[in-house]
């Protein structure tokens, strides 16, 4: 190094997003709720308590159903995807879509310690539906 | 570390769960790096009579 100067050749930084940065340092979390055979307004859900001290960011959540039985493989699949703060009962983001849907949130959507966070898979046609979803992000 | 651990502390990057008829829970968990996945059925969970009704670790290589 020169008399005065960093060393910007020997020092390798960069800039990430958060998002990005968390795969690298193994923070990042992605949930899934799976359901076979599930009828109208039920619903597939999975559950997560934030440990305490922690906060988890949710930054994308996408959702897919099929019909449970072929006969109604070419019915409208109608279903929905709600991220809801179980503790307080907040509903977080609500996604309708048919067959299925997605998003990412430019701001995440936050559960902070102590607090459970609740992604539910509702179908909303009129049979059967084998559904699945999925919510990501990262916890610090 | 068992899976109920893993699940309470957050010592994980990825989770699945499906509710079985009886009310539990089939939990899989998984951590990058690890070659490993964690199945458990969980009664209750985040209940006051929470209980892993049982765990096994399978090996991913």
């Amino acid at each position: 190094m020169a008399r005065g100067y960093p060393d910007f050749e020997g020092d390798k930084q960069a800039v990430y997003l958060q998002s990005e940065f968390a795969a690298k340092v193994g923070t990042q979390k992605t949930f899934r709720a799976r359901g076979l055979n599930v009828a109208w307004d039920e619903y597939a859900y999975v559950d997560y308590a934030v440990p305490a001290g922690k906060t988890l960011y949710i930054t994308w959540m996408g959702f897919e159903g099929c019909a449970t039985l072929q006969e109604d493989a070419d019915n409208n699949q109608v279903m929905g995807g709600d991220i809801y703060n179980h503790t307080t009962g907040v509903a977080l983001i609500e996604q309708g879509g048919n067959g299925g849907g997605g998003l990412t949130f430019p701001t995440p959507p936050k559960i902070v310690g102590g607090d459970t966070v609740r992604y539910q898979i509702v179908p909303r046609a009129n049979h059967n539906m084998d559904v699945y979803g999925d919510i990501g992000g990262y916890e610090i | 570390m068992d899976g109920i651990t893993m699940l309470k502390t957050g010592d994980f990057n990825y989770m699945s769960q499906e509710r079985e008829a009886d009310g539990s829970v089939i939990i899989i968990l998984a951590k990058d790096g690890e070659h490993k996945v964690h199945r458990l059925c969980v009664k209750d969970l985040y209940g006051e009579n929470e209980e892993v009704l049982e765990e096994e670790v399978l090996d991913g290589k």
